[in-house]
């Protein structure tokens, strides 16, 4: 694959993307590995103990979806909305994918006091909280996109008002109503 | 009731909404802080006022913390501060300690400590307001910086002395990390957070909120355990640190976030070595090993060797597991860094003396030059360069000097020190031999005492032996034997002693015959007198099966020596002797083939070597014996560090002019050679070519020394050079060891490869006809050469484009290699991609080609340029049936190829253009004429020229 032609490609199938279900999920699994490599390659040059945030990965695919595409493309909204949704699937395959390799599910949840460490319990709260996301997808689709923004991009408030081109307060309605249900689902 | 479907606890939810899900740093496998966006809440403390401050910025977020930039209200001055939310739940014990542990750390003053300037609890809300300190992370200022190793050593002792401070003060960091040590512009160190861990630890409560405290990558082993934390934990923090800033990498990669990955790397796993942790990267990924020394100014294997040693030792003894085996204190362990900074030897273990006198060496001469003195260090160094003279006196077990004669001895050596006066050799140079010579000179004085002055030729002539110079030993040697001959019946002890030195000495001049004839006399003196001297027999058996040995008589050697052994082990003391005794039977075994006996021999006489005292004379002999064992296994890099090590000691132990450290240094630069590392390769060459131009054509080692050139030569395309070499290699043996020697017949199997490689099979098969029936019947049918050989003809055959037979001999090699369980050779697996693929079995082809290649990589590493000419023949072969994959390969190839050839490979700059062809025919043509034109200059150099080179040539046109 030559840089130009992946530039055309990728152009193309972003202005198809709105309309053209095939073109989306490709669209999709172009930001989701982007996404991945770029969160791999922070850790590898990362030489200090930073802290890799969603968000500032997610700008860094924007710049880069940018860079390819030669600036022809600039529906941020558009790639948000794609981005928070890859980032969601992102963090489940690696739940998924550490669980396997782990074998013996037993292990995976271990207390967290024991070494002081978080990780398995919210990886189990998180893994739950996928499964509901799924049933929830069917009644309330827009406080899913709410949370895949807030929630799994960390996407600030107005950011994720913007890219669903609704009003802040209308997010926030979504968003306190999906967090409600996010609890009480969890504390089911 | 029905069971609730998820056994979460609400504190666990409510935590996880405010975090947020995204989980960005497990998915990058550092097991570093559960990322965050920007918590949702920090708005609402922006403009809230703590103490006098108010803050106006947010800054950074910890692991429990936020931290905000803050000015001060309403008082007479402006002051700008940090100031640090403490995010834990307020607990009223908690409350109270932070008060208390608030007022240590307010008196913590020292200018390498941010420091705390107020601090309480506001509704509830701990609070720190502290020095703000602006700066990089010490990690990132000393790659900006592009800090040598010095420099960063002289920032990390800032920090040392920072923590010490605190130590004194009996406060302890707990968190030292590179976010906890900021560099300011103008070059000072502060710490941050001193002793906060402290304030939110030990409650329990807040640990379960799924936050961790402490970052995996910089826990110490108690940490992880729970267990108490002190002093000796803040020291393991360090030495994670002082790794990062020497290395670049991280000395506890932790692969994956669970508990499981963290207790493993901090508690189980040993740290690896700074040196070590070069290496890999340099294996794995070179061009990143190229930007971490290129941030500290050196070359990458320069690097790697400045770490070795010392460095390694200074953070191994900050990185032991176990708290009470770590440095006592910070202080220790500055100075060892001090020491380090100024060539002393440094106090992290026990040093022996060869490793004294390598300081010392450097300390006063800049390098490691032991044989020349100069100045006022004269003396001292005399008397440290004698000390490990006797020292060699003793490894090669020559002498066991009675009492009273020592002390003569020692008279005798005292006094010639004296005679080196100090003015007298101000600004001049005299060496080790000057001084020997001197005191031979001297020896006529005590022409009164008979038996005085034979013990003294006697240690004289093992002086000489300690410095490789076997005339001087003979001379001494018969001296002393003329002079027992004139004092009636002789010492049978003394006299087997002389005749054994004198049958080395011959025997270290290639005299094989006339060595055995001694030895022989020295077994047949205790025979004659009847004497039930069990060391002195031992002795005597052993000089006879060295020089069988060294006439690779191979089996009677061995058999000699294992009667040696057997005295030797009636004796007491006699450790070193049975290492040195072990050692030949183990090259003896090596030499015939059997690689595990050998290893075995190897290692009984590594414990010996080893244990109690090192013996550092024979560690090299030993070393020098695995390495070449596991090189004929097949596992070259750790053939090349045993091979590195036996470098440093011998020349360490023997000084720069002698054969023991030629023969080291021979075997680093043949694994260089093979290892693709050609610029550490030419360097060793080249001291290789000085030191068998010193010895001379009549030296014993001087064949396998011009072997080894050769090799080089035709490497890098000096093709007339290496042909030249090869013979005088070949000359030399027939002179020292006779037409017979069997390494004779290596060099000519070496010689028909060349002549293949070059295009030249008609020559080729002549050489091979004219050793093809000797080689088997001298090396034994099971020795790896034959193998060599077998395959040499096979080659030949398709050469000549017969590829049936050369397939069917290949796949004989093939089939005795793995039904034995051995790995196949890559040529080998080469050669029947090749053949096949001449026949038109483009799938089978294919199939070895893959084999050849992941063989390389798996033994290289895949960036490695020995893997060129596998990448560069898969390449070819995919490119009809998956031009993709073909694609990827053959940039790699062009990748991995230039960075050798432009180090003077000239048998890549061959492959590349085979590869140039590949290219092409991918629709690749720029950069193939950009390869083409970066070979072209090596292949058309007039030594290269060559059939094989003109079509390479060709390929290009």
């Amino acid at each position: 694959m030559s840089e130009v032609s992946e530039t055309v490609n990728v152009t193309a199938l972003l202005n198809r993307s709105r309309q053209d279900p095939e073109a989306r999920e490709r669209v999709f699994r172009i930001i989701y590995l982007d996404l991945v490599r770029l969160a791999r390659r922070q850790v590898g040059a990362a030489s200090r103990d930073q802290t890799l945030s969603a968000t500032s990965l997610i700008n860094e695919a924007y710049l880069k979806l940018q860079e390819r595409t030669g600036h022809q493309w600039n529906d941020r909204h558009h790639f948000l909305r794609v981005a928070a949704r890859a980032m969601r699937q992102i963090t489940i395959d690696t739940i998924r994918r550490k669980k396997r390799a782990k074998r013996g599910g037993d292990q995976v949840d271990l207390p967290l006091d024991d070494a002081r460490v978080a990780g398995p319990r919210k990886s189990e709260m998180i893994l739950a909280l996928e499964e509901g996301l799924c049933e929830l997808a069917e009644t309330e689709p827009r406080w899913v996109e709410v949370i895949e923004m807030r929630f799994f991009a960390g996407l600030s408030g107005q950011e994720t008002a913007d890219a669903l081109e609704v009003s802040l307060s209308s997010v926030n309605r979504d968003w306190s109503q999906a967090r409600a249900w996010m609890k009480s689902f969890l504390l089911e | 009731m029905t069971k609730p479907r998820h056994p979460f606890e609400e504190r666990d939810v409510d935590r996880l909404l405010e975090t947020g899900g995204g989980l960005i740093g497990d998915l990058a496998t550092t097991g570093e802080d559960l990322p965050h966006g920007l918590p949702d809440d920090v708005g609402r403390w922006i403009g809230r006022q703590f103490g006098s401050f108010e803050l106006v910025d947010y800054l950074d977020r910890g692991g429990m913390s936020l931290v905000f930039r803050a000015e001060r209200r309403g008082g007479d001055f402006e002051q700008t501060a940090a100031v640090k939310l403490l995010l834990a739940a307020g607990s009223a014990q908690l409350v109270r300690r932070f008060a208390r542990e608030r007022q240590i750390l307010a008196h913590l003053d020292h200018p390498g400590i941010a420091r705390i300037v107020d601090g309480g609890v506001q509704e509830g809300q701990p609070y720190l307001v502290m020095e703000l300190v602006e700066g990089r992370p010490i990690d990132a200022y000393c790659d900006q910086q592009r800090m040598n190793l010095g420099q960063r050593i002289d920032l990390f002792i800032q920090v040392c002395e920072a923590v010490q401070f605190a130590h004194s003060r009996l406060v302890v960091h707990r968190d030292i990390k590179p976010g906890n040590i900021l560099v300011s512009s103008d070059g000072t160190v502060k710490l941050l957070d001193f002793g906060i861990a402290r304030l939110l630890e030990d409650d329990g409560g807040d640990l379960t909120t799924g936050t961790p405290l402490l970052t995996p990558r910089f826990a110490s082993p108690e940490q992880v355990l729970g267990e108490p934390v002190n002093v000796a934990s803040d020291i393991y923090q360090l030495g994670l640190l002082l790794h990062l800033l020497l290395t670049g990498t991280h000395a506890q990669p932790i692969e994956d976030a669970s508990i499981a990955a963290i207790k493993e790397a901090v508690v189980d796993l040993e740290a690896v070595s700074p040196s070590q942790a070069l290496e890999n990267t340099g294996r794995r990924d070179r061009a990143r090993a190229e930007r971490i020394a290129r941030a500290r100014r050196l070359p990458v294997d320069r690097l790697q060797r400045r770490v070795r040693g010392d460095l390694d030792i200074i953070v191994g003894a900050c990185l032991a597991k176990e708290p009470d085996q770590r440095y006592r204190s910070v202080q220790d362990l500055v100075r060892d860094l001090r020491a380090w900074r100024e060539f002393r030897p440094i106090r992290a273990r026990a040093p022996s003396r060869s490793y004294r006198l390598i300081r010392f060496a450097r300390r006063h001469w800049g390098g490691v030059t032991t044989t020349v003195l100069t100045g006022i260090a004269l003396l001292i160094a005399c008397v440290a360069v004698l000390t490990s003279w006797r020292e060699t006196l003793q490894a090669r077990a020559l002498a066991e000097r009675e009492a009273d004669t020592a002390s003569a001895v020692s008279t005798f050596l005292a006094d010639l020190l004296e005679q080196a006066d100090p003015r007298r050799a101000g600004g001049e140079e005299l060496t080790v031999v000057e001084l020997l010579n001197q005191g031979a000179a001297r020896l006529d004085k005590l022409s009164d005492q008979r038996a005085v002055q034979v013990q003294l030729l006697k240690t004289m002539a093992m002086s000489y032996f300690g410095l490789g110079e076997y005339e001087s030993v003979e001379a001494l040697a018969r001296q002393a034997l003329d002079l027992q001959d004139q004092g009636g019946v002789p010492d049978a002890r003394v006299r087997s002693e002389l005749l054994h030195s004198l049958a080395s000495a011959l025997a270290g001049q290639g005299r094989m015959e006339e060595a055995m004839a001694v030895a022989g006399q020295a077994t047949a003196l205790f025979d004659e007198l009847g004497a039930d001297d069990a060391m002195a027999r031992a002795r005597a058996l052993h000089t006879l099966g060295l020089t069988l040995f060294e006439k690779k008589e191979l089996e009677r050697a061995i058999v000699l020596e294992e009667q040696s052994l057997a005295l030797l082990r009636q004796v007491p003391n006699t450790r070193r002797q049975q290492a040195v005794v072990l050692t030949t039977i183990g090259s003896a075994a090596r030499m015939q083939g059997g690689l595990e006996v050998a290893l075995d021999y190897y290692l009984k006489a590594l414990a010996l070597v080893c244990a109690g005292d090192p013996i550092e004379s024979q560690k090299g002999a030993v070393f020098r014996g695995m390495a070449q064992s596991w090189y004929h296994q097949g596992d070259l890099v750790r053939a090349g560090q045993l091979a590195g090590a036996a470098v440093v000691i011998d020349r360490a132990v023997y000084g720069p002019e002698h054969d023991r450290y030629l023969r080291s240094l021979m075997l680093q630069a043949l694994y260089d050679l093979r290892l693709v590392n050609l610029e550490s390769a030419a360097a060793a060459f080249a001291e290789v070519s000085r030191l068998a131009d010193a010895l001379g054509a009549g030296h014993p080692n001087y064949g396998s020394a011009l072997n080894m050139v050769s090799q080089f030569q035709h490497r890098i395309g000096r093709l007339d050079e290496s042909r030249r070499s090869m013979e005088s290699a070949v000359a030399s043996r027939q002179k020292v060891y006779g037409a017979d020697d069997r390494s004779i017949l290596e060099y000519r199997l070496t010689r028909a490869i060349f002549d293949l490689r070059e295009g030249r099979p008609i020559d080729a098969e002549r050489g091979l006809t004219a050793i093809g029936d000797s080689l088997p019947g001298a090396f034994g049918s099971d020795h790896p050469l034959v193998d060599t050989l077998n395959l040499t003809q096979s080659r030949l055959l398709a050469a000549n484009d017969d590829h049936r037979a050369a397939i069917t001999g290949l796949e004989q090699l093939l089939l005795s290699h793995e039904s034995a369980g051995r790995d196949v050779p890559v040529s080998v697996l080469r050669a029947l991609a090749e053949s096949h693929a001449a026949l038109g079995s483009a799938q089978t082809a294919l199939e070895f080609s893959i084999r050849a290649l992941e063989s390389d990589r798996a033994r290289f590493g895949s960036g490695s340029g020995a893997t060129v000419a596998s990448v560069v023949l898969a390449a070819e072969l995919y490119s009809e049936s998956d031009p993709a994959e073909a694609r990827d390969l053959a940039l790699e190839a062009s990748r991995l190829g230039r960075a050798v050839v432009a180090a003077g490979d000239l048998w890549s700059a061959v492959s590349l253009s085979r590869n140039a062809v590949t290219l092409g025919s991918l629709g690749l043509a720029d950069e193939a004429a950009a390869d083409c034109r970066l070979i072209k200059p090596v292949l058309s150099a007039p030594s290269a020229a060559s059939p094989a080179v003109a079509d390479a040539l060709a390929r290009c046109n």
